[in-house]
């Protein structure tokens, strides 16, 4: 072997692909993935993808590309887990991650996430269990504004909710009374 | 002995009528002789009865009236806790035998937030929560989260800890998150819309403040005066305070604890079934609670018309109006509140209630309601305006003083009273002064005496000593900070009458709280300059008058210290080390309080958000972290295409969101792109396929919270 031969076929370093990788392995440490030999082994993946797609798109840069696959891969990986295949790319995504906190996936099956094997069944039954309830069905009810009507005489004559006639009238003597002793008082000494 | 069960169903009107008369015939009977004493004082001081003089006596009488209400319904809440307790009190209405199984009657704990600390609101709904659990009593209680918070940092934060709780409680299904993309009227609205949502779910709603705790047994209880009492509309909880640590909070803390159940005792005594409705840590029907409480509009504009801002009054006046009752349940135990850490949010607070309070001027008369209803709004009203008439009364007496003294002090030595009474002028005038202050410290004492009876609280409350030494700096403390607060309350006034409104922001609680020199100074600086020119003038004219006043004007002449010393956590701190101010509630604290404190302590030990990223970081956290970016897209409302015009301007947002950071953004413009579906969807993926160079700093130092790669080793050979 020449000297010249020494490494060929090995991928150049690259910084734009350096930059792409911890990119993806951000994105997935995001989603709780804490093994860094998981990180490891599926962000190499992603990127060894999206270096063969990026060969066709000369032009595109590998962050983009990068993150293209992996969405690609979650958008696959979640349709399979909660058996969809209808919904738009970018609910669906937010969908799965919705699913993936609320079964734990990343706690209870890291090993499992993104993984090309099928998922096991409790992962799927709780992904797909998994759906957001901010509120109990609606039943929607009509609350009109109570009516108000300002007239002072009404409010006088209302007093007798609140007290009884006769009593009321016997303590109003009582006050009438303290008020003509103070006043008799007054009256006397000055 | 009479064990039957107390049943307001049945309440009898002339006991009613005979205690609300007897309160005012004891009022009267106070402030009666104290007026007349006053105006002789005036008659003997020989230069006639002017308008000043009329004028300070009416501004006396007022006030007197207002220390001898307070007093006498001290005195009898008392005298009814001591023989044995009201039998005319709601709580009364389940006998000792009441049945200690589940009930089920479909209950939803709800707690309107705006704004507030999202920490505190998850960990206080989580400790009720497991409480109400562990009773184990009420299957059927969903619990809600009703959020009007206008700032995106909290509104993201919601979300994400609503979720949290509920995976980590087990509450999928029975906690919900509603968040309001407008807030119309404020928490009244807020309430009326979860009614017309899910209100028929519900047979009765508990209304939790942000701070408001109640432990399981508390809520059941409710529960079931509610289900024994079927006339019953409203039953009002008096909460004590709690979890204070600043002066300011533990004083207040301790006053409400010991004087406060006598008062309570004292309010049901008159109030009876038309009692009042305070906003929170409250049960209400539901059913005619949407029939008949929904808050109408005050004819013209604010701030006296309007919406109606402080709305719990008025709904007990509407339930009330409708026939339902309306109780203050005064010995439930296990219900808690939090109270504002320093005088200036204890003012900024005083100035959402005022401004709202002296709105129900205008309901006073208006139709159909119970005189005690009015009575309650008048006595709102007054609670405020006592500010501004005590300062009339100080410059009122400032200037008889004067005039006084002007005419060389030729009083009537034999005039008046004088002739049958032995008293001098100045002997009379401290009769009158000495008066006033037993007044004002009869709830004291009774409060003090209705502790005697409960030795086992004696204790808790840190002994006899720690008790009276309480007392007395509670007394001086609060001495000094009255006429402070006394000025705040006159400016908001003016500025209410100037048709100057307030934002209704979220209160800072605990630690948030805590008072800086440079809020105080801010806050205050008016307050010293007033003071010392008070207080010069004052020694001018009348020196003894000003020796009289001098804990006034030393309250005011130094509130900036003053404000900053009662709202310092670590001042707190060492007034609990020292056994000052205890409460039942910090030596012996129920297992809640100690769940939420630990819950608080133990979720605040997180790292906080990177310095520069704090200010946005709840748009950070949406945008960014993809379960937070799922959470807010699931709550948020599908959408109908947008017109090609609306897709444009988003575009250009998230464009400029991305590529100049959230700094470049106008705050409507982030609520906006919050608000749409697309765009938070858009930018999700945006971010992350976006590479560094491309990104606005910003936005390189958020993604750096993700990164697993450390930074090199600082070596010689890094550079």
């Amino acid at each position: 072997m020449t000297e010249e031969r020494v490494g060929e076929g090995l991928p150049a370093t690259d910084p734009a692909w350096d930059e792409a990788f911890v990119r993806v392995e951000s994105y997935l440490r995001a989603h709780h993935i804490d093994s860094r030999v998981l990180l490891n082994r599926l962000a190499a993946e992603i990127i060894g993808e999206a270096r063969q797609l990026a060969a066709s798109h000369p032009g595109d840069d590998p962050v983009t590309v990068a993150i293209e696959v992996l969405h690609r891969r979650m958008s696959g990986w979640f349709a399979n887990v909660l058996q969809l295949g209808d919904e738009a790319d970018a609910q669906l995504r937010a969908r799965g991650r919705l699913a993936l906190i609320m079964a734990e996936v990343p706690r209870r099956w890291p090993q499992h996430f993104l993984s090309k094997d099928p998922a096991p069944q409790e992962l799927r039954q709780a992904a797909s269990e998994s759906s957001l309830h901010p509120g109990p069905e609606l039943r929607l009810t009509n609350m009109a504004p109570a009516p108000l009507e300002f007239t002072f005489g009404e409010a006088v004559n209302d007093k007798w909710k609140t007290f009884s006639r006769w009593p009321f009238f016997r303590a109003a003597a009582a006050w009438l009374l303290i008020a003509g002793l103070l006043g008799a008082a007054w009256a006397a000494s000055h | 002995m009479d064990l039957e069960p107390f049943d307001p169903s049945r309440l009898d009107p002339l006991r009613v009528t005979n205690r609300r008369t007897l309160m005012a015939t004891l009022v009267l009977a106070l402030t009666g002789p104290a007026v007349l004493m006053m105006a002789d004082l005036h008659w003997r001081t020989g230069t006639g009865f002017d308008g000043w003089k009329f004028l300070h006596l009416v501004v006396f009488a007022v006030l007197f009236a207002l220390v001898a209400f307070g007093a006498v319904s001290a005195v009898v809440g008392f005298f009814l806790r001591r023989y044995g307790g009201d039998p005319y009190r709601i709580c009364a209405s389940l006998g000792p035998d009441t049945d200690r199984g589940a009930i089920f009657a479909a209950t939803a704990i709800v707690m309107p937030i705006c704004n507030e600390d999202v920490v505190r609101v998850t960990e206080g709904l989580r400790v009720v929560y497991e409480s109400l659990a562990a009773a184990g009593r009420l299957p059927g209680s969903d619990f809600f989260i009703l959020s009007d918070s206008t700032n995106p940092n909290r509104w993201v934060e919601e979300e994400a800890a609503w979720l949290a709780l509920t995976q980590q409680v087990g509450g999928q299904g029975r906690i919900f998150y509603r968040k309001r993309r407008t807030g119309i009227n404020k928490k009244a609205g807020n309430i009326a819309d979860f009614c017309r949502r899910w209100g028929r779910h519900y047979r009765y709603m508990i209304v939790l403040d942000a701070d408001s705790i109640m432990t399981g047994e508390a809520i059941v209880r409710l529960v079931r005066l509610m289900e024994a009492n079927p006339t019953a509309g409203i039953i009002q909880a008096v909460p004590f305070l709690a979890n204070g640590e600043t002066i300011l909070a533990r004083l207040q803390q301790f006053a409400t604890r010991l004087y406060g159940p006598v008062s309570a005792a004292g309010l049901n005594f008159w109030q009876s079934a038309e009692g009042n409705y305070w906003g929170h840590n409250a049960i209400i029907r539901v059913a005619p609670f949407i029939r008949h409480c929904s808050l109408p509009e005050l004819p013209g504009a604010g701030p006296f018309g309007g919406r109606i801002m402080s709305h719990d009054y008025v709904e007990a006046a509407l339930m009330r109006r409708a026939g339902w009752q309306v109780w203050l349940a005064t010995d439930l135990q296990g219900n808690y509140e939090e109270c504002p850490a320093n005088i200036i949010d204890f003012a900024k607070r005083d100035r959402r209630w005022l401004q709202g309070n002296l709105q129900h001027a205008r309901l006073i008369v208006a139709k159909g309601f119970y005189t005690v209803n009015r009575l309650h709004f008048t006595l709102g009203i007054l609670s405020y305006l006592a500010s501004p008439l005590w300062l009339t009364l100080i410059i009122i007496s400032t200037v008889i003083a004067r005039h006084y003294d002007a005419v060389g002090r030729q009083g009537r030595a034999a005039a008046g009273f004088a002739r049958q009474l032995p008293w001098s002028f100045q002997t009379q005038a401290l009769g009158v002064f000495i008066f006033t202050m037993i007044l004002l410290f009869v709830p004291k004492v009774m409060g003090l005496l209705d502790l005697k009876s409960r030795p086992k609280e004696i204790q808790e409350f840190g002994g006899w000593k720690k008790v009276l030494a309480g007392v007395g700096l509670e007394t001086g403390i609060f001495t000094l900070l009255a006429p402070v607060l006394m000025l705040f309350h006159t400016e908001f006034i003016i500025l209410t009458l100037c048709r100057r409104t307030v934002a209704w922001g979220a209160q800072r609680r605990g630690r948030a709280g805590e008072s800086a020199w440079n809020e105080a100074i801010r806050g205050h600086w008016i307050h010293t300059v007033l003071g010392l020119i008070g207080s010069i003038l004052i020694w001018r004219s009348d020196r003894i008058l000003a020796i009289w006043m001098s804990p006034v004007l030393a309250g005011i002449v130094f509130s900036i210290p003053l404000s900053y010393w009662t709202g310092s956590v670590e001042a707190g701190l060492r007034f609990r080390k020292k056994g000052y101010f205890q409460t039942p509630e910090e030596t012996a604290p129920p297992p809640e309080l100690t769940r939420l404190a630990e819950n608080i302590s133990a979720r605040r030990k997180g790292a906080p958000p990177l310095p520069g990223l704090e200010s946005d970081y709840g748009l950070l956290q949406a945008v960014l972290d993809p379960y937070v970016n799922a959470v807010h897209v699931a709550l948020l409302r599908a959408k109908d295409e947008l017109p090609p015009a609306a897709e444009e301007r988003f575009a250009a947002l998230r464009a400029k969101l991305l590529h100049e950071g959230p700094r470049a953004l106008h705050l409507r413009d982030k609520i906006a792109l919050l608000m749409d579906v697309d765009s938070m969807n858009a930018l999700h993926l945006e971010l992350w396929a976006t590479p560094a160079a491309r990104l606005d700093d910003w936005w390189r130092l958020a993604i750096q919270h993700y990164t697993v790669i450390a930074l090199p080793p600082q070596t010689p050979f890094v550079r």
